[in-house]
């Protein structure tokens, strides 16, 4: 018995579809009333075809809400993103709010420390002392003799009544800044460019930390 | 008297929820069961049609008045479940069942006379099988048999050429036939 297989066949899936020009539909229809073999396996096509027409399902009550819920849920957030672009009612923004204000905080009280301590070698106060000293002589010197003169003395005054309540604020700073003698020691021997290298580090290092936490808190 | 798709459209851009509520009705049941079919997993497609109803909503004021709908929606819910279905491959690891393995499975699956009967059964080992075809082939399938769309309709909904799709759909059907070939021989001995 030979195997070989009807050329019709080829066809069987084409005629099921609808696809067969009319004539070789015909012609197809003709054959396979005399061919058992093509009979046979269009039946069993006919069934794959029957049984792949699944039904339609549905997806349940409420659907259409969940489907209205979720959009309105998303508008919601849209709206709070233009109202409040810095999401401040995330808490994980929140924390990286706090977390760079914690670095600038202590960029800020480093850099206290460092000049009231004197590791910044008041450059910086000195040109100002400087520059405001020029200014005031020049202000004094416009005033008439007798008034620059008492205007003069009570400036002195007061710049010794500063003084001495800066050097008490000082004291009183350094009482409150020392973590200890090793650390105000450290402070002291620190060039400033170590100190502006070491205070930039870790201002970066909380910034990262807080991109850090944004992406974990989006994953 | 329900609104034709043209006037809900023009109604949703214009911010009518009821109108879109009206589209997402008219449509649920389309979206879900082709999501459900690809997906395998009913939980899964649920998920996938509601993503599938707000990016037509967000989408919406892009869309063009002059062309059909439901094309269009049926390319957006075949670009959201091949995502899904991706992520869920990348989760799972590559868990892919081989066409033997899916062959063995089914004819090894005792039916009995009154389960073979049972036409939940059937449906539930076709689905299986439908998603045990390579994902290009799965699409095609389900499009022309479940939702009975012609071969240029396909194309147009897969961005790709006619010639494609004809042959992503006879390799189908011949796997599928294949892999149904054991059930389909214990249902006619019954």
């Amino acid at each position: 018995m030979t195997d070989k297989r009807c050329v019709y066949q080829e066809q069987i899936t084409t005629y099921l579809d609808g696809e067969l020009e009319r004539e070789t539909a015909a012609q197809f229809k003709e054959h396979i009333e005399s061919c058992p073999q093509c009979s046979q396996e269009l039946k069993k096509w006919e069934e794959v075809f029957n049984l792949l027409k699944l039904p339609e399902e549905e997806p349940g009550t409420g659907f259409t809400n969940s489907v209205l819920c979720a959009i309105h849920r998303q508008e919601g957030e849209t709206a709070d993103l233009k109202q409040n672009p810095l999401l401040l009612h995330d808490p994980w923004n929140i924390k990286n709010l706090t977390l760079m204000l914690s670095g600038i905080f202590l960029l800020a009280f480093s850099i206290t420390a460092c000049l009231v301590t004197g590791g910044g070698q008041l450059l910086l106060i000195h040109t100002i002392s400087r520059f405001a000293g020029i200014f005031v002589d020049t202000v004094f010197g416009l005033l008439p003799e007798p008034l620059a003169a008492w205007v003069y003395q009570v400036g002195n005054y007061l710049a010794l009544f500063a003084d001495a309540v800066l050097t008490g604020i000082q004291q009183k700073l350094l009482l409150l800044l020392s973590w200890g003698e090793t650390f105000l020691m450290l402070i002291r021997l620190l060039p400033p460019i170590a100190w502006v290298v070491m205070l930039v580090t870790g201002f970066i290092s909380c910034l990262i930390l807080g991109s850090l936490l944004e992406n974990k808190a989006a994953q | 008297m329900s609104k034709p798709d043209a006037e809900l459209i023009v109604l949703s851009q214009q911010g009518d929820e009821t109108a879109f509520a009206q589209l997402v009705q008219r449509y649920q049941n389309k979206v879900y069961t082709l999501a459900v079919h690809l997906l395998g997993d009913r939980e899964e497609g649920r998920d996938a049609a509601q993503e599938v109803f707000i990016r037509v909503y967000n989408a919406l004021p892009r869309f063009r008045k002059e062309a059909d709908f439901l094309p269009w929606l049926y390319t957006i819910t075949a670009n959201i479940v091949r995502d899904r279905w991706r992520r869920q491959q990348r989760e799972k690891g590559t868990i892919r069942v081989s066409l033997d393995e899916m062959t063995v499975e089914l004819a090894d699956h005792r039916f009995t006379p009154e389960s073979v009967l049972v036409k939940k059964d059937v449906r539930l080992m076709v689905e299986k099988a439908v998603v045990s075809l390579p994902w290009d082939y799965r699409i095609p399938i389900l499009l022309r048999h479940t939702h009975e769309l012609s071969y240029e309709e396909i194309a147009d909904i897969m961005k790709i050429p006619l010639n494609t799709v004809k042959t992503r759909i006879r390799r189908g059907r011949l796997l599928l036939k294949d892999i149904l070939a054991p059930m389909l021989e214990q249902r006619r001995d019954c």
